[in-house]
């Protein structure tokens, strides 16, 4: 994520570049650490399916890689939405 | 603590991640006496939004409604456990939560029945439930596709303005980026968002902030930075900023260890302060037997009651002797599951852990597979109560309960569910107790 984050500030890379990287990147290890996933390498593929899946979303293909259907929902003020 | 501490409660909440904390919450506005054990680490990786069910799978199409989501789940999640609880305890569970958040200063927001899209620092808009106010300035900016100024911090690498600039590109054109020395650590080769969060707690660093970024601002209507707008007090510090700066200020979430995350365990902390509910956040439970001195092998216990070993390691114990116990201590990062090359087990209770029969089978052909993995399902199994089976398809204890993402069925990664697993299952298991 650093080095993408690098990539994107000396412009190397534009507009989706990075994620299609990193997306390459997860899929190639997994190839490899796939047989010894167990025990520590388990917990800490857990972690990084937590993030990279979860909370960045790069299981999402193509346009819904950056939720277009999400633009435009209500704007919500207080709290629980009231 | 002293050596052999003895400590007598109705209830013993084992973990302190999101279930175990929420559990705690429910426990401590039913005035329940209860000790919750664990030490949090868990939120730190947290990215202090609250989701409850965002995608389905394996057609990978965001749900703007979670409760349509929700509401296919006995179809595709046959062995899911929202399948235990009605809807409107999920939405109760939320609401009595956010409330408790609210009330000890950290406000949330959301829509009853949407969720809505948050940018994260990799430019992705994540769909969420519940979402930090601190953050809710991003939903309106999204909309009306006025200019935002996304603002970089030099040596902050976690958070990189182009990145999302370039990612949210494709939706939204008017974004510009500029860069500051974040006040007062203008000499660090590297900067952490923790450190960040707690220095701008002060109004001299605020108000520094606000001179260095006021000669960026190019008519933009909003101003997106990384989350770094304090640990405690954060949406009144967004407040003064957009009084000062004259525009509308809107959190990113970054990777771990989040800021957002903090808040969340900061404030969980404070909302048990004087309650029933005692915190051991230095100890782990390694092992339980019934009162009677039963050890958990599997199957079913008689008697009531249990007895708990808390220690931490090296040190001193405490034994805790409980009415009930809800056994919240997550999947394989915190432990709760512990596997090996041959499977996975339960290490507190020794509970049969619903698995898939060979270890080939755990994972996809692929990372990203749309299935998900299959290991991500294994878990403990329960009744309608959140009581665990053992080997003979029973309760294992009158007493025990389960909730979070130790519960076998689900996939909380790939669905967008986690906090709303946690919360909704601890909600349910509490509201089945009675003391």
């Amino acid at each position: 994520m650093r080095v993408t984050g690098l990539m994107y500030d000396e412009e190397y890379i534009k507009d989706s570049q990075g994620l299609d990287n990193i997306k390459f990147l997860l899929d190639e290890r997994f190839k490899g650490q796939k047989p010894v996933l167990w025990d520590s390498q388990l917990a800490q593929a857990e972690l990084n399916e937590a993030m990279f899946c979860s909370f960045f979303g790069l299981d999402l293909i193509g346009p819904d890689t950056i939720g277009p259907d999400l633009i435009g929902s209500d704007r919500q003020g207080g709290a629980n939405g009231k | 603590m002293e050596n052999n501490t003895e400590i007598k409660t109705d209830l013993a909440i084992i973990g302190a991640g999101m279930a175990g904390m929420a559990a705690a919450v429910f426990a401590a506005n039913r005035g329940i006496s209860a000790v919750v054990v664990g030490g949090a680490g868990a939120f730190e990786y947290s990215s202090g939004l609250l989701d409850l069910w965002a995608l389905t799978r394996p057609e990978l199409k965001v749900c703007k409604n979670p409760w349509q989501g929700i509401g296919q789940i006995s179809k595709l999640w046959p062995r899911h456990p929202f399948l235990k609880m009605g809807e409107l305890d999920i939405g109760k569970a939320f609401d009595e939560l956010t409330a408790a958040l609210g009330k000890n200063g950290l406000p949330y927001g959301g829509h009853p029945s949407k969720n809505s899209g948050i940018i994260t620092a990799f430019g992705t808009l994540k769909p969420t439930y519940r979402f930090p106010l601190t953050m809710a300035n991003n939903i309106a900016a999204l909309a009306e596709k006025k200019p935002i100024l996304l603002l970089d911090f030099k040596g902050l690498r976690e958070f990189r303005a182009r990145f999302v600039q370039q990612v949210l590109s494709a939706t939204l054109q008017n974004v510009h980026i500029g860069a500051i020395d974040f006040p007062q650590m203008a000499n660090r080769s590297e900067l952490f968002t923790p450190l960040m969060a707690q220095a701008m707690e002060t109004e001299q660093v605020q108000d520094k902030f606000v001179a260095a970024v006021r000669p960026l601002l190019n008519g933009e209507s909003y101003l997106g930075i990384p989350a770094i707008l304090g640990i405690n007090g954060s949406y009144e510090i967004q407040k003064r900023l957009e009084g000062l700066l004259g525009i509308k200020v809107f959190e990113i979430p970054t990777s771990p260890i989040s800021v957002p995350g903090i808040r969340l365990k900061e404030t969980f902390k404070k909302a048990l302060e004087d309650s029933s509910v005692t915190r051991l956040p230095d100890r782990r439970v390694y092992s339980a037997s019934s009162f009677s001195g039963s050890a958990f092998s599997g199957s079913a216990v008689p008697g009531k009651g249990f007895i708990l070993e808390a220690n931490t390691l090296g040190t001193n114990g405490a034994r805790i002797q409980a009415n009930a116990c809800l056994l919240a201590t997550g999947r394989f990062l915190s432990k709760g599951l512990v596997s090996d090359r041959k499977g996975v087990r339960e290490p507190v209770f020794n509970l049969p852990v619903d698995q898939p029969e060979t270890r080939k089978d755990w994972h996809g052909a692929t990372y990203f597979d749309p299935k998900g993995h299959a290991i991500n399902q294994a878990g403990v199994t329960t009744d309608s109560a959140l009581r665990p089976l053992g080997k003979e398809n029973t309760p294992v204890h009158e007493s025990l309960y389960a909730a979070g993402s130790i519960l076998a069925g689900q996939d909380w990664m790939r669905t967008r569910s986690g906090a709303g697993l946690s919360i909704a299952t601890a909600f349910h298991a509490i509201q089945q107790m009675t003391f």
